[in-house]
């Protein structure tokens, strides 16, 4: 450090030092100085004034005086540092901003805390002010600037949003963390009484015995140890009369307590003498963090305890920070991997920032299908143990299509060529590169279907992109069955006779080659006769029997043909079922009950757009299903025809039909009233051990109440919110992040609903709905929740609206 | 027969974003998919000759995607390794800068 002081006039002093506002603040307080004048050294020369000092006799050593800048005289330290904020820390050039985020900003706020938020907000209004000049008159500037001159000021502009954005997150960081500290200093205080309690009745306690040691002057070589220690304990005591808000000496004061008044307490006291140990020494803790977080400016939020709460940190606390831990590592990778792109020249880093900024705005089911897909790349051979990992190594690194799809990720890099070549053809014209893509997408998604949105959504994106006959074998497709059997001999060895692991050549040659035919090309009849007693699935059959390819599907074998043609017209019905009113369907039409269509409503489909948007447009017919969905389809066609043959009136609704493969169905025959309600006299007979079931605690009606009344959920705008809604929909689901947000491919863009909109009510009401049941699964141990989320809504409603 | 949700529950755990809820799961993902594209971009893009950039302009702008894949495979030796080693490297990496062992 240089600190050096000059005399400038007779009486008036000069301190100069290449220190830092407040180092030198800090210097200069530990000297005693109260007044002064400073003059930064590194402001450039006054030649004039060295030549005056050294004339007086005085240590000259590079005196400075700026032209431009008069000496800021303060009365203290702190005058200094408030002086110092203002006048040089955020005044420097545009170059240093970046330097000032990192450095001065969390040293400046570590240093003088008063002066946080003000620091914090002076440097944002600083930045907003010149992102406003930079982003002033683009249109003149774009005449007159050089290529480098636009480069530098688009970096500039960037660079100043980044660091608006990241000052933001520090204040409010810092805001957290300091209301985490007053809690945890509020919450020390009121402990204080239980310490001063505890602490009388060990005086208590060492005043019986003090008469006879006390006063008394030993040798230390000879004193008994019992003396020395009670008269420490009293000199401590003493000493911390004056200081009981600290809770360092708290904390002193327990231990005492513990280990030498420990034996005049009866247990109770004992114990309550170490649970507020333990109690201080967390609330320490929190307060040792939340410093922490103030000096590093660092983003991660305290848990904040409140008085009197149990301060153990839980394990949803502990998912919390993982889940923050983890998101901050991203931050950092992502810093770091910038780094290493500012190396490259021109070419590369432009490339590189349009492939960065297609990912952006690509809707998230993508990015998690690409960062999942990557993830159980890597994850494959390098962290699943033993054999299964080698198996999941060999297949997804030998199969040609893995490759394939592994290469696929490579052409994410001319995305722009790629959107370009789409908007030239009006995005309608899907291309033969697009389906590739697509292949590889729902490759990558059938890898790992099931996370976050990715899985909850796949039906939604099927149904909008096209992809859904893709993601119905994207499983298979990329995980053949010889290999699931292989991974089954090594995770159950004793479930089969036949231990043998698939060769890697084996995997790859099972590996279906192609699930997608690249050129689809298939004619359908102009019209097709419809009846009565036809459904939107007998009409799509007969359209579909019009075309030479679906009639061939399956080859000779007539199991392959049904399971086949039964998909491909699924697919047709699903498209028509997902957007009715898109295929010329009346809007609000019954769509579960797929007869109640009139044959004029059948007629007003656009039967020849479904037939292309299904087929067509996704790639043509299905031509392949591995065996054990064809076994699958051929079983519940038959168990359906056979139902339907005996139960000629059963209603043919989409419910119905998952009610007949579920084993169960309806079978359109009225009972007569006896068979319905059960026997009074059977019930009650001894030989049955049936008991009556006992009636719901709690009546949709009272649901609803509650909903209405005490979750102030707006029932006339949740149309959604019925009693089949909770009887379907178990909660596990709801309290997935996409559940408040609109149903359909919407979901996954970043479009906002209109404020006040029906789909902006959904969202709401929806979110309300969800933020009622998470309360009530807050009061459930936690141990019982994962079996909870498996239940449905009405009946966890039920069994717990009823508490 | 291993199912999808043992597999995905593999691969989390992997990340230890097993317990993680749904929403930082997601977030998690779309930022590391971020990384991991960039740092594609940035191997494949260094490992491409200089003399076939304007080929690789040319091919890009095409918008065949099968084109582009041969491209890659004739022009950058070992291209599908290189893949799959810069994928593994930044997963790991991001695994080292999280702290998970």
């Amino acid at each position: 450090m240089s600190l050096e002081k000059h005399t400038k006039e007779e009486g008036e002093i000069v301190y100069q030092s290449d220190d830092k506002p407040f180092t030198l603040a800090e210097k200069l307080k530990k000297a005693g100085l109260k007044s002064g004048e400073f003059e930064p050294k590194s402001l450039g020369a006054d030649t004039a004034k060295e030549e005056k000092l050294e004339e007086k006799g005085e240590k000259i050593e590079e005196v400075i005086k700026p032209q431009e800048q008069k000496p800021f005289t303060y009365k203290n330290a702190d005058d200094l540092i408030k002086a110092s904020l203002g006048k040089d820390v955020f005044e420097r050039p545009d170059k240093e901003l970046e330097k000032l985020k990192s450095q001065s900003l969390g040293a400046a706020a570590a240093k003088e805390k008063k002066y946080y938020n003000s620091a914090i907000d002076k440097q944002i209004a600083l930045m907003e002010g010149k992102l406003k000049n930079l982003e002033n008159s683009p249109k003149i500037f774009n005449k007159v600037a050089t290529l480098k001159q636009k480069e530098e000021r688009q970096k500039s502009i960037e660079e100043l949003k980044r660091g608006i954005e990241e000052a933001k997150l520090r204040k409010e960081a810092i805001e957290k963390a300091k209301a985490a500290r007053d809690r945890v200093k509020n919450f020390s205080k009121s402990d204080e009484k239980k310490e001063i309690k505890i602490r009388t009745q060990v005086e208590a306690d060492i005043a019986e015995d003090q008469p006879k040691t006390y006063g008394k002057i030993y040798a230390k070589e000879s004193a008994p140890e019992d003396a020395l220690e009670k008269e420490r304990v009293l000199k401590n005591l003493k000493k911390q009369d004056g200081l009981g808000k600290e809770e360092n000496n708290l904390i002193n004061k327990i231990e005492i307590v513990s280990s030498v008044g420990a034996r005049h307490l009866d247990e109770k006291q004992i114990k309550e003498a170490q649970e507020a140990r333990e109690g201080l020494g967390k609330t320490r803790e929190k307060i040792v963090e939340s410093e922490r977080i103030i000096e590093l400016g660092d983003v991660h939020e305290l848990i904040e305890p409140t008085p009197g709460e149990e301060i153990l940190i839980t394990e949803e606390e502990k998912r919390i920070e993982d889940g923050e831990k983890f998101l901050a590592a991203t931050d950092k990778q992502e810093k770091k991997i910038e780094e290493e792109i500012k190396q490259e020249k021109y070419w590369i880093r432009e490339k590189i920032e349009k492939t960065a900024n297609w990912y952006k705005k690509q809707p998230f089911w993508k990015k998690a299908v690409f960062s999942i897909g990557c993830i159980g790349v890597a994850s494959a051979s390098a962290s699943i143990s033993g054999a299964i990992g080698a198996a999941i190594a060999s297949a997804a690194f030998t199969g040609s299509i893995s490759q394939r799809a592994i290469g696929g990720l490579a052409t994410f890099i001319t995305a722009e060529g790629l959107l370009k070549k789409s908007a030239e053809k009006g995005g309608k014209e899907r291309t033969k590169a697009e389906a590739t893509r697509h292949t590889i997408e729902a490759a990558v998604l059938g890898l790992l279907v099931g996370s976050g949105q990715a899985a909850r959504g796949v039906k939604e994106i099927a149904d909008v992109t096209g992809v859904s006959d893709l993601l119905k074998s994207a499983y298979e497709y990329w995980i053949p069955k010889s290999w699931v059997e292989s991974l089954d001999k090594i995770k159950y060895p004793h479930a089969s006779s036949e231990p043998k692991i698939a060769a890697v050549s084996e995997v790859s040659q099972e590996v279906p080659q192609e699930v997608l035919p690249s050129a689809p090309k298939f004619q359908i009849a102009d019209n097709v006769g419809i009846k009565k007693g036809d459904s939107i699935w007998s009409v799509a059959k007969r359209y579909l029997e019009s075309n030479d390819e679906f009639q061939k599907l399956g080859g000779a074998n007539a199991k392959v043909t049904e399971a086949l043609q039964t998909y491909n017209i699924d697919r047709v019905k699903d498209v028509i079922l997902a957007n009715p009113e898109k295929y010329g369907l009346v809007a609000g039409i019954d769509m579960q009950d797929l007869t109640k269509l009139s044959v004029d409503d059948l007629k007003n489909i656009k039967w020849g757009e479904a037939l292309n948007d299904s087929i067509q447009e996704k790639g043509g017919l299905l031509a392949n299903l591995p065996q054990e969905k064809i076994d699958s389809i051929v079983q519940n066609n038959s168990t359906l025809r056979e139902f339907f043959k005996e139960n000629s009136d059963a209603p043919r609704t989409v419910e119905n039909y998952e009610d007949i493969l579920r084993g169960g169905g309806n079978t359109g025959i009225i009972k007569p009233v006896e068979e319905i309600t059960p026997d009074v006299k059977e019930i009650e007979s001894p030989e049955s051990e049936i008991e009556p079931q006992e009636k719901p605690k709690v009546e949709f009606k009272e649901m609803k109440d509650f909903f209405e009344n005490k979750a102030k959920i707006d029932i006339g705008k949740s149309s959604w919110l019925t009693e089949k809604f909770l009887e379907n929909h178990k909660v596990g689901e709801i309290l997935d992040s996409g559940f408040a947000k609109p149903q359909g491919v919407e979901m996954y863009t970043t479009a906002e609903s209109e404020w006040g909109s029906p789909q902006w009510w959904e969202i709401k009401e929806k979110g309300d709905f969800k933020g009622q049941v998470e309360k009530i699964l807050r009061n459930i141990p936690i141990e019982e929740r994962a079996e909870i989320k498996k239940t449905s809504l009405f009946e966890f409603l039920e069994k717990y609206l009823a508490k | 027969m291993i199912t999808k949700e043992e597999l995905r529950q593999i691969i989390l755990k992997d990340l230890r974003m097993d317990s993680l809820s749904v929403e930082i799961q997601d977030k998690i993902l779309e930022k590391l998919g971020g990384n991991i594209i960039k740092r594609i971009s940035l191997a494949v893009l260094k490992a491409l000759p200089e003399e076939a950039r304007p080929e690789f302009e040319k091919i890009s702008g095409s918008g065949d995607e099968i084109k582009i894949q041969e491209f890659f495979k004739n022009t950058i030796p070992n291209f599908e390794e290189l893949m799959h080693k810069t994928i593994k490297e930044t997963i790991e990496e991001y695994k080292q800068i999280a702290g998970i062992k």
